[in-house]
């Protein structure tokens, strides 16, 4: 484990980034299908529910200080209960990690580059983001720093600007019956992506050497904010139908905004922001996925574990033959599925630490040995 | 170990170009569009009109070169179009920089719903250009040079504009993405009409040599109405107008009110109508528009009483106009007023009680405060 500090602001902006990342670009469309103008209230719901769940892994995290979630998990279960516990966490984070990388390969090939082959896209941005990955979480949190002004002002300047004139409060009026419990049902996979996905981020916990839960929970807010944001832009823009039917309301948002007569066209600025936030969050699990491997086996060099699983993240992101298979496995199953990751397991450990009478362990503080 | 890597990444950098590669050379850049559908056999009729850039430079030097040329080709499916222009162009289709498309009415009569979906479909092609309805023959439109703006798809673009600068979000709201966005609504939605003012197409550069525009030339002449994408009707400019300005999309048009008997031009500005629904008593509109003269002819000087004549006169006129459009929906059973969207239902809105309650300001006058004249001897 590598002796790496990030700063509780650097904290923010991975979790704001992990946590926001591809799911702005690619969920509005779907909510707005499934809430239809209430949308917006479904990602306030969300963002409740993934605070409320984050305090569960803070405090999970705060018992076991200095002490990351493959550590905890071995350290409480026992070396083969936890070594099992520690592999299905691997799996989850390598198939957030190979989704991710198929969400970017997806939005690339149909907004884009639609004759480039997707295994192209995946082995280009996995290899670029292995580099990352082997350079170390500070470098990660570095460049997530420094990107994180130009992102914003170049996806708001516009966004506001285009939004304001296109605004039409009339796209709220539509006859469309709101049922609290059928709605929650229909839209509980954004509980799970992204904010069960954040229990990745307590392989990052003990580098954290200042405002761990102020930056964390800070972090899921301001991303559930975005996201309330992302589904009321296109509806108060593009209307509720128009919104329900695309693939990608944002980027078709950009695509149509139009400044007088000369400045048009802007898809291209907010693909470029695309590939930015997915870079950064694909970085952020792609080594939680690298460190995981390494301490379970042992594993000195992380460069001998990041370059080999490029090749099984660019063949695992080839799993769904379509985007339609991805959603409709995202609508079905992937609540059930997270919540595996996000509460049965941290429940599990925090119970059975509780059964062994476990308390703080012997280490403590954010620095680790390398 | 890291130094293959290194080496196979630069050679799959070079690579990325290469299925998705785009030569500016290569490209058959089409600036308007033109579809039209036989209602009896089914088959689709493309237009493309191809930006030549040679001809474009041409310009520069005083020469008369083709700006554009025109391809159709005709098809029964339109997701087999892309392909069938191989048989004729000798550049690959490049559909973003559209300007406008424009249908002929035979085909909005019958629907244009497929076209709409092959659009919001296909990532090459965009929603928000201008959509537009002939009433001429397409080929006539689609063949024809324009002046002054010798691509026609930049000339009806340049066209709307100006128009555009009229109404609340800069843009009339006539490109496809707002047909698309109402498609679920009650209230219709209204797309330009054009014609071309000769039986013959403008089909070679002479046609820039003549100083008479109107003989030849592209013209605006009213409103297709559609609903859920297809057209049932037609509506005149003044009609267009008022369907605009109470739906809150207009802010700027121009009033011929009579005082006096004199006729007198007035610019209403910055219009606001608001909707207020009283149980009960039903939606009552309220408009108001602050007016500048731009043409005074009466023969008396302007007084504050007189300038409150002008806004008595022009709230008469614009309330009459209001009403005679409340009396074609729910004479055509167009709800044009939006109601239903807005809450009202079906079998109520034809007799939903409206009223107007139209108010103005003469805020602006011109140079002279009173027309020239002279008293009869």
């Amino acid at each position: 484990m590598e002796n790496a500090r990030i700063s509780g602001w650097q904290m923010f902006v991975i979790t704001f980034f992990f946590t926001a990342g591809t799911t702005w670009i690619i969920l509005p469309g779907k909510l707005i299908s499934d809430a239809k103008q209430y949308s917006w209230l479904v990602c306030l719901w969300a963002m409740v529910y993934g605070l409320a769940i984050a305090l569960l892994w803070l405090f999970l995290a705060k018992r076991f200080p200095g002490k990351n979630l493959i550590e905890i998990v071995t350290l409480v279960l026992g070396r083969w209960a936890g070594g099992l516990v520690a592999l299905f966490y691997i799996l989850y984070f390598t198939q957030i990690a190979s989704w991710v990388t198929r969400n970017l390969s997806d939005f690339m090939n149909i907004s884009l580059m639609p004759r480039t082959p997707q295994s192209v896209f995946h082995v280009m941005v996995l290899i670029i983001c292995a580099y990352a990955v082997v350079k170390g979480i500070e470098s990660i949190a570095m460049v997530t720093e420094l990107l994180t002004p130009y992102l914003h002002f170049v996806f708001w300047i516009p966004v506001t600007w285009g939004v304001a004139r296109e605004w039409d409060w009339q796209n709220f009026n539509v006859p469309f019956e709101f049922h609290f419990l059928n709605t929650f049902d229909q839209t509980k996979y954004l509980l799970g992506f992204p904010f069960m996905e954040t229990v990745s981020l307590m392989m990052l916990f003990p580098y954290v050497h200042n405002r761990l839960k102020t930056s964390y929970l800070l972090g899921v807010f301001a991303a559930g904010t975005i996201m309330i944001l992302s589904v009321l832009m296109p509806i108060g823009s593009l209307g509720v139908e128009r919104s329900a039917h695309l693939v990608y309301p944002i980027f078709v948002l950009f695509r149509e905004m139009q400044f007088t007569g000369f400045l048009e066209h802007l898809e291209a600025i907010l693909a470029i922001n695309i590939l930015f936030v997915v870079c950064l969050k694909l970085s952020i699990v792609f080594y939680c996925a690298v460190l995981a491997i390494c301490q379970l086996f042992g594993v000195k060099k992380r460069s001998a574990v990041a370059y080999p699983l490029i090749w099984f993240l660019s063949a695992y992101s080839l799993l769904f033959e379509n985007i339609v298979m991805n959603v409709e496995w995202v609508d079905n199953y992937l609540f059930h599925y997270y919540a595996l990751y996000g509460i049965v397991f941290p429940v599990l450990l925090l119970l059975v630490a509780w059964m062994r009478r476990m308390n703080h362990a012997p280490l403590s503080g954010g620095n680790r040995p390398a | 170990m890291l130094k293959p890597i290194c080496l196979w990444a630069c050679i799959i950098l070079l690579c990325t170009g290469c299925w998705d590669t785009k030569e500016i050379n290569q490209l058959a850049i089409v600036n308007l569009g033109g579809v039209d559908k036989n209602p009896e056999t089914g088959t689709i009729t493309a237009y493309y009109q191809v930006i030549n850039p040679s001809g474009l430079s041409a310009r520069l030097s005083g020469g008369q070169n083709a700006a554009v040329y025109t391809f159709h080709f005709k098809e029964y499916s339109l997701g087999k179009f892309t392909v069938k222009t191989n048989t004729l162009m000798p550049r690959q289709l490049f559909m973003p920089h559209m300007q406008a498309i424009i249908v002929t009415e035979r085909y909005a009569k019958q629907g244009v719903l497929d076209l709409l979906n092959y659009y919001e479909l296909s990532p090459e092609r965009r929603s928000n250009i201008v959509f537009i309805v002939t009433e001429s023959p397409l080929s006539t439109i689609m063949n024809s040079y324009t002046p002054l703006d010798r691509i026609p798809g930049r000339y009806i673009r340049s066209l709307t504009n100006l128009t555009g600068q009229g109404y609340t979000s800069g843009f009339e709201p006539i490109r496809m993405r707002d047909m698309i966005k109402s498609i679920y609504r009650r209230k219709p939605t209204v797309m330009p009409t054009i014609k071309y003012t000769s039986n013959r197409s403008a089909d070679t550069t002479e046609r820039l040599e003549e100083a008479d525009v109107n003989k030849q030339s592209i013209v605006f002449t009213g409103g297709a109405v559609f609903i859920h994408g297809r057209m049932v009707g037609r509506f005149d400019i003044p009609t267009k107008l008022i369907f605009s300005l109470l739906n809150g999309d207009l802010i700027t048009y121009v009033e011929t009110v009579y005082l006096n008997g004199s006729m007198i031009d007035l610019e209403a500005r910055d219009i606001q109508a608001e909707r207020h629904w009283e149980s009960g008593s039903g939606l009552t509109m309220k408009v108001h528009a602050n007016l500048r003269v731009i043409n005074n002819q009466q023969n008396i000087v302007m007084s504050e009483q007189n300038l409150h004549a002008i806004e008595e006169a022009f709230n008469k006129k614009l309330e009459e106009k209001a009403q005679s459009l409340l009396k074609l929906a729910r004479q055509k059973n167009w709800d044009l007023l939006g109601l239903q969207d807005q809450g009202v239902e079906e079998r109520k809105w034809r007799t939903f009680p409206v009223s107007f309650e139209i108010s103005s300001s003469a805020r602006m006058i011109g140079n002279t405060i009173g027309p020239y004249f002279f008293e009869k001897e």
